[in-house]
């Protein structure tokens, strides 16, 4: 098992960070956070872009950054890759020799290296584009030559700074399944609540450059530390095949679409669509179901219903609705919403084909 | 809005600005200067006279100072000329044969002749044009009037000078003997400073070069009266004073 | 297309692009009219002339040779160090490109020369002196060119994203395998630009060489030291070399620069 410890603190343009954490690598990480909070700059701590200022980073027990001992071991020695946004593929390098870049830079046997990389090229389909050069390609491919790099440098932690936010939501999709099959240990930088819930289970949240709250999903949507959070988690997520305007979910039930949809998807809604209700709704809402409240968390004028039904949601309703329903933790009740608050988005997962 | 007015502002300012410095350049000889072009070792000599003909005559000079070959070039292309003075007869004549020369104010109004310079310290102890061979040394280039009265003298004298530069005017060899650049150059005795050391060659003076004066045809009718000062006992005193010798 | 970049063009950048270019192209539609061209080939075989363009040709490729190997470096470090007194290098390093070339190779002369503080050492030590030899030659054109070799390197190092170099250190290439296989390609059409400015810089040079390298027939004279010499003696030469510069000098500038678009 791969570890990170970090705890230390460094300054970037007269701001300062300051980041105390232990990840192994076990769990997908994500870090969140308002823009400017520090995301990029905890991977670039880790990654060797940002040297600390005090305190000191230890990657599988050895130390990495440590100022007071005069110790940085420099980003090309560490057994992590940091990928940026826009990928960072060379644009003078054809597909095949950007991914033999990392075995080129380790200085692999020739032939070693021409196997892994045509094995890497069939994992992430670039076989029938591998002499094509980045400037030709679209923004898709693009990443996935990225990822295919890094993913050949056989790193213990991949970095990933927002690695969908460039593209449309098409790529998107494609790059959440290819990650999803990856065994390296992801930690992700990313301001899409989506991708936190379908690659990661467990959360780094930083804000104005500290670690604010860290946990699992359940975690920090039970109990979030600040307003900030609590938004960014406020959405649930489905998958399920689609058929028109119906679609069956894989975890059991049926959702009605205001669109035509075909094929795998996935859905999110907000939680505060989610209306409650102590009988079977009668009206417009054109999806509902029965449910149990498995949790319930009250901030401020809001109360947070976990709800247990066909698949588990989360619904969020004011403080004087839930006063008027009356229900408590194991109640029986009713949910509903309508088929415009459902956003619809095409998954690639293949197990869901 | 803003931003294009000032634009056109900027615009209108640099228009303004090109015509008006073209018109200042183009009008800049005075209706009552006389124009005068003089060879590059004339320039403190031609510099006080002017000052002096000015004293005398109210008549504002404007002097061109530069090689002779290249004042010729310049008024072969129809340069604004009153009078030219020249250090030798030969590119006279060259002006002669596409712009005329008024025939009758043609003189020679000043001689010269070249001296052996050295580096103050000597280093190669350089005395005469024989200890040359071997050294490192810059004459003019054949182009100009003391690159000829160089070769000319080389002849006379047999020698073979091998100089390591033919640099395009007296003043630039002078620069280099300063500097100990060259051990030893050929520059004209009026050419001489405390900054470096000379040496009279024998028979250097046997060849002299002499200098032309004359007005261009088209020129300005004051410009027989510059010629006259310039030959004059006041012009010749100055000349003197700056080591030209007296047209025999 | 055409017909709507014109139209977000102002009308008075239009004629002020019309003067600029006229004001450009005017001499040499004027030397082009002069040119001797049934004698052209004649001169330019003729054997001083063809001395001076092959002694202009190893002079600007050594230049632009010494321009790349010490201009790359430097172009590197003044883009990315924080060095202190760094600025006052990079404004002391542009100065070849406004001073005077007279006032270049006198100042040359004074650290070079045989009485220069440098030349001394390099005469008295090893017996080199530069003056007056196709060295000093390259040197006083090696010193006007370098500023624009520097300037493009400078350049493109600084407008490119550091996000590549930092990519290519992430997957395990050093600092140096990282520059040459990653920063180096990519600025390579920078390279070919640099390459032919300080190339074409080199060619054209005068003022520097003849106060520093002098003029030497056989060692120094470059073909605009001939073009000099040329204009006092025989005017038409001086328009066939005139005319031989403009075709040499353009066609490099248009080769390479078609060879830097391509690669972008």
């Amino acid at each position: 098992m791969s570890t990170i410890q970090l705890s230390g603190s460094t300054n970037l343009e007269e701001k300062s960070f300051e980041f105390c954490i232990d990840i192994d690598s076990n769990k997908s990480v994500s870090i969140i956070g308002p823009n400017g909070a520090g995301k990029s700059t905890f991977l670039r701590v880790i990654g060797g872009h940002q040297p600390l200022r005090n305190g000191s980073l230890m990657i599988n027990d050895v130390l990495m950054d440590a100022p007071t001992d005069r110790i940085f071991i420099p980003p090309h020695r560490r057994p992590v890759v940091l990928q940026h946004q826009n990928g960072g593929v060379f644009p003078h390098l054809s597909v095949q020799d950007n991914i033999a870049f990392p075995f080129r830079s380790r200085k692999c046997s020739k032939r070693k290296a021409r196997t892994h990389i045509s094995d890497i090229l069939e994992e992430f389909d670039l076989k029938t584009i591998q002499t094509r050069f980045p400037d030709s390609l679209s923004g898709g491919q693009r990443s996935r030559v990225a990822l295919a790099r890094s993913v050949a440098s056989n790193p213990d932690f991949l970095l990933l700074d927002e690695p969908c936010a460039s593209l449309d939501v098409e790529a998107t999709a494609e790059m959440h399944q290819l990650l999803r099959s990856l065994k390296t240990t992801l930690l992700i930088a990313t301001h899409d609540p989506v991708e936190t819930m379908k690659l990661t289970d467990f959360i780094i949240a930083v804000d104005q450059g500290e670690i604010i709250q860290q946990g699992s999903i359940e975690e920090l949507t039970s109990n979030p530390a600040t307003p900030w959070i609590t938004k960014f988690l406020d959405l649930n997520l489905v998958s399920g095949k689609a058929v028109g305007y119906g679609v069956q979910l894989s975890d059991g039930g049926h959702l009605n679409l205001s669109k035509k949809h075909f094929g795998p998807v996935q859905i999110s809604f907000p939680s505060s669509a989610i209306a409650v209700h102590t009988d079977q709704p009668t009206g417009s809402p054109r999806n509902r179901w029965e449910a149990t409240v498995t949790s319930l968390n009250t901030d401020g004028d809001l109360v947070r219903i976990g709800l247990n039904g066909p698949f588990f949601s989360r619904a969020t309703i004011t403080n004087t609705s839930f006063k008027e329903l009356g229900i408590e933790l194991g109640s029986h009740c009713w949910a509903s919403i309508k088929a415009t608050e459902l956003m619809v988005l095409p998954s690639m997962d293949p197990d869901k084909k | 809005m803003t931003t294009s007015k000032n634009f056109r502002g900027i615009l209108r300012l640099n228009a303004f600005l090109a015509v008006f410095s073209f018109l200042s350049l183009s009008c800049g000889l005075s209706q009552n200067s006389l124009h005068v072009m003089a060879a590059s070792s004339l320039t403190e000599a031609f510099e006080e006279i002017a000052e002096e003909f000015k004293k005398e005559t109210q008549v504002e000079i404007s002097l061109t100072i530069a090689g002779s070959a290249s004042l010729a070039s310049q008024i072969e292309d129809g340069a604004k000329v009153d009078v030219v003075a020249l250090a030798d007869e030969e590119t006279m004549k060259r002006i002669n044969e596409t712009r005329r020369v008024e025939q009758g104010s043609l003189k020679i109004f000043a001689t010269n002749y070249l001296v052996l310079a050295t580096p103050l310290e000597n280093p190669e102890s350089i005395e005469s044009l024989q200890d040359l061979k071997g050294s490192i040394s810059a004459i003019c280039a054949p182009q100009v009037p003391c690159g000829k009265l160089s070769l000319k003298l080389a002849i006379q004298e047999n020698i073979d000078l091998n100089p390591s530069s033919l640099e395009p005017n007296v003043r630039s060899v002078r620069t280099k003997i300063e500097l100990g650049e060259v051990d030893a150059g050929l520059i004209y005795i009026t050419d001489i400073n405390e900054k470096i050391n000379h040496i009279i060659i024998d028979r250097s003076e046997q060849i002299t070069t002499n200098y032309p004066i004359a007005s261009i045809h088209g020129g300005k009718i004051e410009s027989t009266d510059f010629i006259e000062f310039v030959l004059s006992p006041a012009g010749q005193k100055i000349l003197e004073k700056y080591r030209f010798g007296a047209p025999s | 297309m055409t017909a709507k970049i014109s139209k977000s063009i102002p009308p008075l950048l239009w004629v002020g692009a019309f003067i600029a270019s006229i004001f450009l192209i005017m001499p040499f539609i004027g030397l082009s009219q002069r040119t001797p061209w049934s004698t052209f080939f004649q001169t330019v075989t003729e054997e001083a002339v063809f001395q001076s363009i092959t002694l202009s040709l190893v002079v600007a490729t050594s230049a632009t040779a010494i321009c790349f190997l010490l201009g790359l470096p430097l172009g590197w470090v003044l883009a990315r160090s924080h060095v202190k007194g760094l600025k006052v290098i990079r404004a002391i390093v542009l100065l070849p490109m406004v001073l005077p070339p007279v006032a270049g190779g006198t100042a040359l002369l004074f650290a070079l020369g045989r009485k220069g503080f440098i030349g001394e050492k390099l005469d008295s030590w090893f017996g080199l002196t530069l003056p007056f030899t196709t060295a000093g030659a390259i040197i006083a054109a090696t010193f006007v060119s370098l500023p624009f070799f520097v300037l493009a390197i400078e350049t493109a190092a600084s407008q490119l994203d550091p996000h590549f170099e930092e990519s290519s250190l992430s997957l395990g290439a050093g600092p140096t395998r990282t520059f040459f296989t990653a920063s180096l390609p990519m600025i390579k059409p920078a390279i070919f630009a640099g390459i032919a400015l300080s190339w074409a810089r080199a060619l054209g040079e005068f003022g520097a060489t003849i106060t520093f390298a002098g003029d030497n027939p056989e060692r120094t004279r470059t073909l605009p030291l001939q073009l000099f010499v040329a204009l006092e003696t025989n005017p038409e030469r001086a328009m066939v070399l005139g005319m031989l510069m403009v075709i040499i000098s353009l066609s490099v500038l248009v080769a390479l620069r078609g060879k830097w678009i391509a690669a972008q």
